[in-house]
């Protein structure tokens, strides 16, 4: 509505014509008034969604005061007319900070004055469609059978014991409130799929800041196999229907809802071309990521632990490291040959003069892709290399950006997308290219990683080119 | 026949000839300035005026005063306003309609006494039929509503006054004053969001909050306009009803869960109520006036509280006024005199002033200009 679908200008209060120094003052004012200790906050927002908003200033505050960046952003502008900021409504934002709207506050509901139609004159528990509400709402807090409470009181236990966050996590991600008149309630249909906390898949939990994650991605954690292998969409739901939209396998693979229109591959199209910008230059600035796992943009506040390389982390980290010695990766017929260091380098076993020639020059932009637009994508095109590029160009990174985080040559990056796996090195290698780009474009990995290597096999199987024995 | 006011029968008569005996007709000019069809006596003072050519007076500006809980200085604002709006713009009556124990004029030095309400259903006479009361200061009326009585003040004034008035002898009062009694009128509603409170709140011309940079008075605040809110997208529900069973329990899930949410879920499920609750939240327009500021910090307050509900709400904040703590009010509220009489130095008349302007002009506040010099 008002606050979030403003551009970085609105939300900063400022003219586009500002100067640097005009948008430097106007970010600490508006950052006054978001302050965790402020008394106008509190009643309204938790401390989570005030450290959410903020980070979203902060964002508009790194992408004005920077020039090249603004120029982008200014060129978005005035390419697309609806003039709008990253987000339109209040449930993409929080989706993207992973947060939940605070507990509907049924007490506080207006006093109703006496109806046409003879309804109760007060909202009072004996209404029955508020019972119903309210015993929704109970179903929603009660434990799930598998034994991860979904919610303890107004402050969630805080699980993770890495220290990442100061005010407490993230509340669980639970279903809107269902319509009174279902019981048992269904899983919901609005907001369609929320994927579940990480409080939810158990300890220990790799945990990123509360806010300004992509959308549509959990943090990288282990469980995420155990989550998938604790059974499918249809086990969880059966097994407890009123937490069966609390398990992300279950919300990820469901089908989308009938309510959602299947967006045709044009408007499709239309969307990416519309993109958000690549608020970025690839060679200018300073700034340099870690690791090989997701980078932490510099400056955030509160500043979390960058996700830990956890035992999973490290074993695909490791997987994607060529360990063989005999195998030798074909070269490109475009690029020059160039010397491959054997091993489990963090290099990926590329040439460690071309690793150390692209540094990574700042970091990606956090923007996250809209749930139903990954589902579309992912229904219609299945997780090929068409997939990762339209989530790439949707994002406004380029080819250039992942080779630099990722120290994958651009030109496989490149035939990654097109699927020309004839001139791909051997599926080893894929698998860990498309394990480096998924983690890089905050998509879930391990699906993304098996969806596009079931379509590699099956194609490479179908054309009979022998590639890897095949 | 003609009943209309009295024409002088010998002015301006009709060239043509007439037969002895018959009333000439009325002049042109006089017909031109005529209705169509019979006159109608005048019912109202505007239409006695405009039928004797006279303009009638601009309607009375109506500023309503609210707060999300008592005690916050909205009736200490009021009073003090209203010499400030008598002294600088002309007659003012304040109207105390806080049913509970209205202070008005106890800050007036005034007594409490029954005042009678005029019949709805009698013919109104272009007096009104009410009597404002006056003290000391000139062009300064107040009216309390504690001794307001549906009757025609034959009630015993020993007995307790019943503190509910009817909605009708209300609008009376209020479209009494509404004509142009005194082309000011400031109303001091009671503490809370009462429905009649918040009707008269959004039905003034200015729309008043009154807060304290203190916790308490913040939570209420927001409680206070999450009524609001709650009340116009009732409002607005109801005029877009379906008759589908389902939307009522869906009407609870929107008032319940976040504001500017609700409104992106009701833009998904009917458009067209989602535009007319936007279109009505663009027009409300809520002044806050910050009481009892003791820092600078606390003028932040105001600044957050405002930035807080325009996101969370949606709705436009002006932060018009900003009255600086004075730790001598205390003496001129035990002698029962208007703060702003005293002479003792205080600048509460000049911040008062400022937030009359802001208020006449719908402009904001200028922050370096209200912090006092050291």
């Amino acid at each position: 509505m008002a606050f979030v679908s403003r551009n970085y200008y609105e939300l900063l209060e400022v003219t586009p014509t500002a100067t640097s120094e005009e948008i430097s003052l106007a970010y600490r004012a508006v950052r006054k008034s978001w302050r965790p200790d402020s008394i106008a906050l509190y009643p309204l927002y938790s401390p989570e969604e005030t450290a959410a908003i903020r980070s979203l200033l902060e964002e508009a505050h790194t992408v004005l005061s920077d020039p090249a960046r603004r120029v982008d952003y200014d060129r978005y502008l005035r390419f697309t007319s609806r003039k709008l900021g990253p987000y339109s409504t209040w449930e993409e934002f929080w989706e993207a900070a992973h947060l939940e709207p605070s507990e509907p506050n049924l007490s506080d509901l207006p006093v109703v004055e006496e109806s046409s139609d003879g309804r109760a004159a007060s909202p009072t528990a004996s209404e029955p469609a508020l019972r119903a509400v309210v015993e929704a709402v109970a179903a929603r807090s009660a434990p799930s059978p598998d034994g991860s409470a979904a919610r303890s009181g107004p402050a969630p236990v805080p699980v993770a014991s890495s220290g990442a966050l100061t005010a407490g996590m993230p509340r669980a991600r639970t279903p809107s409130p269902v319509p009174p008149a279902v019981t048992p309630p269904p899983p919901a249909h609005r907001p369609p799929m929320r994927p579940a906390s990480p409080s939810e898949l158990g300890p220990p939990v790799a945990e990123g800041s509360p806010a300004r994650d992509a959308g549509g991605v959990r943090p990288q954690s282990g469980h995420l196999g155990r989550g998938l292998e604790a059974g499918g969409p249809t086990a969880v739901s059966a097994r407890d229907p009123a937490s069966a939209t609390q398990s992300l396998p279950s919300m990820r693979s469901a089908p989308p809802s009938p309510e959602q229109p299947r967006i045709s591959t044009d408007s499709i199209e239309a969307r990416v071309a519309q993109s958000r910008p690549s608020p970025l230059r690839p060679e200018s600035g300073a700034g340099a990521a870690q690791s090989d796992a997701a980078p932490a943009p510099a400056g955030r506040t509160p500043a979390p632990a960058s996700v830990p390389v956890s035992p999973d982390n490290r074993a695909a980290a490791a997987r994607s490291a060529p360990m063989p010695t005999t195998a030798q990766a074909p070269a490109p017929p475009e690029a020059a040959a160039e010397q491959r260091v054997d091993g489990g380098t963090s290099t990926g076993g590329w040439s460690r003069s071309y690793a150390a020639g692209l540094k990574p020059t700042r970091p990606l932009p956090e923007m996250p892709v809209p749930r139903d637009l990954l589902e579309q994508l992912e229904a219609q095109q299945g997780m090929g290399g068409a997939y990762l590029k339209a989530i790439r160009e949707y994002k406004g990174i380029s080819l250039n950006d992942i080779a630099a985080h990722t120290k994958v040559q651009t030109t496989y990056l490149k035939y990654l997308e097109e699927e020309r796996f004839a001139d791909l090195p051997p599926a080893v290698y894929v698998e860990g290219f498309v394990n480096q780009v998924a983690r890089l474009l905050k998509l879930e990995v391990k699906r993304t990683v098996s969806g596009y290597m079931r379509r590699y096999y099956e194609i490479v199987s179908a054309s009979g080119n022998g590639l890897d024995g095949f | 026949m003609l009943s209309g006011p009295a024409e002088d029968v010998g002015a301006s008569r009709d060239e043509s000839s007439e037969l002895p005996g018959t009333i000439p007709p009325l002049s042109r000019e006089s017909r031109s300035t005529r209705a169509d069809g019979p006159i109608a006596p005048p019912t109202t003072t505007s239409s006695l005026l405009a039928s004797i050519g006279v303009a009638a007076p601009p309607p009375a500006r109506i500023w309503a005063i609210a707060s999300g809980k008592g005690g916050v200085g909205r009736s200490f604002f009021t009073a003090n306003l209203g010499c400030i709006v008598a002294r600088d713009e002309g007659p003012v009556t304040l109207v105390d309609l806080d049913p509970h124990g209205g202070n008005l004029h106890t800050l007036l030095g005034q007594s409490a006494e029954p005042i009678s309400v005029p019949d709805p259903t009698s013919p109104r006479t272009p007096g009104g039929g009410l009597s404002l009361r006056t003290g000391d200061i000139p062009g300064l009326y107040w009216l309390s509503f504690g001794g307001l009585s549906p009757t025609d003040g034959s009630s015993d004034p020993a007995e307790p006054v019943a503190p509910m008035i009817g909605r009708e002898p209300m609008e009376a009062l209020l479209q009494t004053l509404r004509t142009g009694r005194t082309p000011w009128v400031l109303l001091d509603l009671e503490a809370g969001a009462a429905p009649l409170t918040l009707e008269h709140f959004l039905a003034a011309e200015r729309s008043v909050l009154v807060l304290q940079p203190e916790p308490a008075a913040v939570e209420c605040a927001h409680a206070f306009i999450r009524r609001l809110f709650a009340r116009e997208l009732e409002a607005i529900l109801k005029r877009h009803r379906d008759p589908a069973a389902a939307d009522r329990g869906q009407d609870r899930i929107l008032l319940s869960c976040r504001p500017a949410e609700a409104v992106a879920r009701l833009q998904e499920d009917r458009p067209a109520a989602a535009e007319s609750l936007v279109a009505r939240l663009k027009t409300l327009r809520i002044h806050l006036v910050l009481n009892q500021v003791r820092h600078v910090s606390d003028l932040e307050v105001g600044v957050a509280f405002k930035r807080v509900v325009e996101a969370y709400f949606g709705l436009a904040i002006c932060f018009s006024g900003a009255i600086w703590y004075d730790a001598e009010a205390w003496l001129s509220a035990r002698r029962r005199r208007l703060r702003v009489r005293e002479s003792s130095g205080s600048s509460l008349g000049e911040q008062l002033e400022l937030c009359m302007r802001h208020l006449i002009d719908g402009t904001e506040l200028d922050l370096p200009a209200v912090i006092p010099p050291l």
